[in-house]
């Protein structure tokens, strides 16, 4: 309806215009009048962008009253017509002002110079218009002025002249305000628009300023003044257009969504949607924490953090760059497209985080598990196992003549020697000391030394790894040789992130010793794969 | 014979030292870290170093690293390693290269001050002593195509003294045979395995270790 309207005056426009025109009172030339007509139609484009209400209209009158300047024109049909063209002249600029001033999200409206500007653009312009006829003054094709309640040239120079200097001073100030005003990068627009309003305002209006009310700009000036209308009126808008195309790519995430919500994908996919690379989504755990889609704790500080919250529970919190939401409402369609597969993400995230730390959890008490046997170890062997070697030399240095008490003595002596292998049996058990000492290789070629099937090894592990996974990659080893039926090749390949334990001529049975190697694996999330004549196990180093 | 006697356990130190003071080997110094070890050993210059294996401040396998020290800086010096573990490995190490005057018991075999007495005097005559739980472990090892199995069940047991140090004479008043017996056996082991019969007693260590290491 708008742009029909808006085409229709400028139809209107052209027509009376391209009469032949002695007078002119906007200043345009006639062959550049449909220049005219397109930066004025780009401002009223702009105006139909713009979401709020009020300063849509404004931009919308801005660009017809800027147009309607041009019936004051000798070719004007009627008396009223070429009065409304007089009456409109500076209008335009009073309507982009206040539209200007009264945006919603400033701060405060500065109300002096929304006075200013209304008070000068009324003015300049219907109240100059009133008190002065051109067809006395010059322009002798001009129609009578039908709004015209005296003539008086000195009165109507003095309106146009002040009201002019009242919108120049206002606008330098409205620009002057968003420039300093605001520090944030996002109000660009704003400024942009406030800066053309300032331009245009003082380009159009100086010459009356200078030299009364039939003085116009020059036919270059007046483009200018077009061309910063148009500019003013599509910076207003250009917010809204970004705010839209966000909404549009909302609404797409919606039906992508809706298409096939990849697991694991919803951050990525909100990112694309709202135009921030650096967006991340992180989502609350029950127990207060907030990780990622995979579970892993999420640490962002310092960011710019939105918590996306429906129905009062807290789905997830948004790590962006500054700006990336401009409002509420923003957040709030966001919420309303992707919440409910934020739910169903932070569901899985959750699952994950909590896989996760059981994981950790098991691991950590093979850890505890093994600290323990090592302290036994450890105690056994410099308590218990000293304490009867000594008690040995003790005996070993009794001497005596009675030969029965020898013979006791002896006997002692050789439960004593029992006990101790025994108690080295048990220790070597609980934890092989190589093991913590010198590592997983040497304490493989113990292994080998002390077995009594035929062992070749092939490759020894390199790299040391966490003691843990070591000393399950050592028990993999131990019960694989301890089952091979005549011989077994042991091949220990170490990397940074992992241990694998190869063993052929060994067949994995349901036996406790497998059991337990099993469970130690699940724990450490390494991998049993057996096959006939071969086992393979593989365990990852971090936890 | 003189002794120097390092453990961080003063039970088993004392012990150890009135038993040899009781079978009159002159015990010089008891020391309880290898830092005051190297100190004795040069101030007293003993026949004899016997260093417990595992010693501050890791107690992992300080008294290993203190034996080869102590070989490089005093030649002349034997050095038995005594062990709370069967750490056949650290055995070989040990003897790898020069097991002349170099011994490796376990602690409890020296409460029998006879074999301890013995596997010091044959220490300090330049042989070298290993333990017969290792030597025996070393034995039972399979092993592909075993040379071993060429022996027979006496050559075996010949073998097995052979690798704990002993002489020949030492093998035939342990296996009740007449010397000349042992001397056949021994000719025939080294036949059997491809070794060259060497006049040293150690160089018969040194084959035998090598050989069962390869």
């Amino acid at each position: 309806l708008l742009i029909g309207f808006a085409c229709v005056a400028a139809g209107f426009v052209v027509h009376v215009s391209l009469g032949d025109r002695a007078y002119v009172i906007a200043g345009i030339r006639s062959a550049d009048l449909p220049l005219e007509v397109v930066l004025v139609l780009l401002a009223v484009a702009g105006a139909v962008l713009i979401e709020s209400a009020l300063q849509r209209r404004l931009v919308f009158a801005a660009a017809i009253a800027f147009l309607v300047e041009e019936l004051a024109s000798p070719a004007a049909p009627t008396g009223y017509v070429f009065a409304l063209g007089l009456a409109a002249t500076g209008l335009a600029w009073g309507f982009l002002g206040v539209a200007l001033v009264t945006l919603p999200g400033r701060r405060r409206a500065p109300w002096i110079w929304l006075t200013a500007l209304t008070a000068g653009a009324v003015t300049a312009g219907p109240i100059a218009a009133a008190t002065w006829m051109p067809d006395r003054h010059g322009c002798a094709d001009c129609p009578v002025n039908a709004l015209a309640v005296l003539d008086s040239p000195r009165w109507s120079d003095g309106f146009a002249r002040w009201g002019a200097i009242a919108m120049v001073v206002a606008a330098a100030a409205v620009a002057l305000g968003s420039l300093v005003g605001r520090r944030s990068f996002h109000v660009l627009p704003e400024l942009g628009a406030a800066v053309a309003l300032s331009i245009g305002v003082t380009i159009s209006l100086l010459p009356r300023i200078r030299g009364g009310v039939d003085t116009v700009p020059s036919p270059t000036a007046r483009l200018l003044a077009d061309l910063s209308l148009a500019v003013g009126a599509l910076a207003l808008a250009l917010p809204d257009v970004q705010r839209a195309r966000r909404r549009a790519a909302i609404r797409g995430l919606a039906t992508r969504l809706a298409a096939a919500p990849a697991p694991g994908r919803l951050g990525a996919e909100v990112a694309r949607a709202v135009g921030d690379p650096t967006l991340a989504v992180a989502f609350p755990t029950t127990g207060g924490a907030l990780v990622d889609e995979e579970g892993l704790p999420v640490h962002q500080p310092g960011r710019e953090a939105t918590r996306i919250v429906r129905e009062g529970r807290h789905l997830a919190t948004v790590f962006h760059a500054a700006g990336t939401f401009a409002n509420d409402d923003e957040v709030a369609s966001l919420t309303r497209v992707a919440g409910l597969a934020l739910e169903h993400e932070r569901a899985r995230a959750e699952q994950k985080a909590q896989a996760r730390e059981l994981r950790g959890s098991r691991r950590r008490l093979v850890e505890a598990s093994d600290r323990e046997r090592r302290r036994l170890e450890h105690d056994l062997h410099d308590g218990a196992q000293q304490r009867l070697v000594s008690l040995l030399l003790a005996v070993g240095s009794t001497r005596t003549a009675d030969k029965a008490t020898k013979t006791a003595l002896s006997g002692v002596e050789g439960h004593l020697q029992a006990a101790i292998s025994e108690l080295r049996t048990l220790t070597h058990g609980l934890f092989p000391s190589v093991l913590a000492n010198e590592g997983l290789a040497a304490a493989i070629e113990d292994l080998e030394l002390s077995s009594t099937a035929i062992v070749e090894i092939l490759e020894l592990p390199t790299e040391p790894a966490p003691l843990v996974v070591e000393s399950t990659a050592y028990l993999a080893a131990a019960v694989a040789v301890a089952s091979a039926t005549s011989s077994v090749q042991l091949r220990i390949r170490s990397t940074p992130d992992t241990v694998v334990v190869e063993a052929r001529g060994v067949t994995a049975s349901d036996s406790l010793e497998w059991r337990a190697l099993r469970e130690r694996i699940d724990a450490l999330e390494g991998q049993l794969v057996t096959s006939v004549d071969e086992i393979r196990v593989e365990l990852p180093c971090a936890s | 014979m003189r002794v120097v006697i390092a453990d961080d356990a003063v039970l088993m130190r004392e012990g150890l030292a009135r038993l040899l003071r009781d079978a009159g080997v002159e015990v010089s110094s008891t020391v309880s870290d290898v830092d005051a070890l190297y100190h004795r050993v040069r101030l007293d210059r003993p026949d004899v170093a016997i260093v417990d294996i595992r010693m501050p401040p890791t107690h992992t396998q300080e008294g290993l690293v203190a034996a080869e020290r102590l070989r490089e800086e005093h030649p002349d010096l034997a050095v038995l390693v005594l062990s709370n573990h069967i750490e056949t490995r650290y055995a070989l190490e040990l003897l790898e290269g020069h097991p002349e005057r170099l011994g490796y018991l376990l602690k409890e075999r020296v409460s029998d001050v006879a074999v301890l007495v013995d596997s010091l005097t044959r220490l300090s005559e330049g042989e070298c002593v290993i333990d017969p739980t290792i030597v025996a472990q070393l034995l039972s090892r399979r092993r592909r195509a075993d040379p071993l199995e060429r022996l027979t069940a006496r050559e075996r047991d010949v073998l097995a003294l052979m690798a704990e140090g002993r002489s020949n004479t030492g093998i035939a008043d342990v296996l009740v045979l007449t010397p000349r017996t042992v001397e056949t056996h021994v000719r025939n082991i080294f036949a059997k395995l491809g070794l060259q019969e060497a006049a040293a007693n150690h160089r018969r260590v040194l084959a035998v270790l090598q050989f069962l290491r390869s």
